[in-house]
């Protein structure tokens, strides 16, 4: 029993002067808790004893006044037991007005960012220029300008088949079945392009474009395996172009 | 120390591959976006170079292929603008200038030097007539100074007489 804990026990007892047998041995071998428990003892007795001093009453009859109004106030409730230091679900409690400003603040900007500010008019959210729409219109330029070009055209299908691997998960259905369609035109041009072909001036000419065409058949095939249902038949249809046409350029190569 | 130096070095690389990753990096879901609201131009323009691939020795042809992608090209910026959407009106007319300055413009030329050679006026006067119209919806649109610049050039290009 460390000298504290003897303390808070001695000043719970109703006559400090009467100590039980474990306390009374602490104080025996402790010199500090021995002079501390004598001077408590004479402070007990010396209130006990000490003169009441005279008085007129008024005192009294203020004290018995301020009981009676207490006694006809609403009764207080029991206090309660107040921890040393606020909790910190109780310091997040008192900030409750600064959480309901916040949360305006955001249910406000979510409202103001989601419905139309003017009848009439629709707000989208800004996006970043878009990659296929710089190709496509790159292909179109250049092969414009060029009088034929099958490898450039197997570049435009690389092209459309990189943009269908990317939305095929997240975009089944009418925008994949465009993929396939454009592919499809592609696909049918770098066709007659390859009949058309001058393989005497140049035998190596549709190689690469055969190489591209594997490519995109094995990716698409693959792709298929794995994507929503909704995609699977247009990259299926990607490879089976891709397959078809890479076999009429082998046969004329 | 080496803790330190070794965090901050490969935050330094993080941020450098961030970085790195140019416009093309974008999620799927951005990529279905785009697509989605430039369907039409997108395959308007991959049906039309298909087309005027069929015909590689007749620029009159293929000067006629722009006029419906001109005409994808105008419907487009007209939504953005409806949609109040600045970033795409930009993406739109970007593309828009590349395409008349480097396929449009250098095809009308050798449309021009065709009929001039004696071949293929009337179907020349058409497309030329259809193409002025589309040109100058797109200046009465457009608020892109090097854009009008250049379709301003065409429309001059275009009204210039041919094949006498």
């Amino acid at each position: 029993m460390n000298c504290q804990t003897l303390r808070s026990r001695i000043l719970a007892l109703p006559d400090p002067a009467q100590v039980p047998a474990d306390l009374a041995g602490h104080l025996e071998g402790c010199g500090g808790c021995a002079a501390w428990h004598q001077l408590l003892v004479r402070v007990e007795a010396a209130v006990a004893t000490a003169p009441v001093p005279a008085t007129d009453g008024t005192a009294r009859a203020r004290l018995v006044a301020q009981f009676r109004t207490a006694g006809k106030s609403k009764p207080k409730a029991p206090a309660l037991v107040v921890p040393a230091g606020p909790t910190v679900g109780g310091r997040l409690a008192r900030l409750w007005p600064a959480g309901l400003i916040a949360a305006a603040i955001l249910v406000g900007t979510v409202a103001y960012l989601t419905f139309d500010r003017r009848p009439g008019t629709t707000q989208v959210a800004a996006l970043p220029p878009d990659p296929l729409l710089d190709k496509v219109v790159t292909a179109k330029i250049e092969l414009d300008a060029a009088a034929s070009d099958a490898n450039r055209k197997a570049r435009l299908g690389e092209d459309i088949h990189e943009s269908a691997q990317a939305l095929a998960r997240v975009s089944p259905g009418a925008e994949m079945e465009s993929h396939a369609r454009m592919f499809r035109d592609v696909g049918e041009s770098i066709v007659l392009e390859g009949k058309a072909a001058d393989l005497q001036k140049d035998p190596a000419v549709l190689k690469d474009c055969i190489q591209a065409l594997v490519k995109i058949e094995q990716e698409a095939d693959k792709k298929a395996t794995e994507a929503p249902v909704d995609s699977i038949r247009p990259l299926r249809d990607i490879a089976k172009t891709a397959r078809e046409s890479r076999i009429v350029l082998a046969q004329r190569s | 120390m080496t803790r330190t130096v070794l965090t901050t070095v490969l935050a330094a690389l993080a941020a450098v591959g961030v970085g790195a990753q140019g416009p093309t990096a974008l999620q799927p879901s951005q990529r279905a976006e785009l697509y989605k609201r430039n369907q039409r131009v997108i395959e308007r323009l991959v049906e039309k170079t298909v087309v005027s691939a069929r015909a590689p020795n007749n620029p009159v042809t293929r000067a006629e292929s722009y006029d419906q992608v001109l005409y994808e090209f105008t419907q487009a910026i007209h939504r953005a603008k409806a949609d109040k959407d600045p970033a795409r009106v930009a993406d739109l007319t970007k593309n828009l200038n590349s395409l008349i300055s480097r396929g449009l413009k250098p095809t009308l030329d050798s449309a021009q030097k065709m009929v001039d050679g004696g071949t293929g006026k009337d179907e020349y006067v058409q497309t030329r007539d259809h193409l002025i119209a589309q040109v100058e919806t797109l200046l009465s649109m457009l608020d892109d100074p090097a854009t009008k610049a250049i379709l301003e050039q065409t429309r001059t290009s275009l009204m210039k007489d041919v094949g006498k």
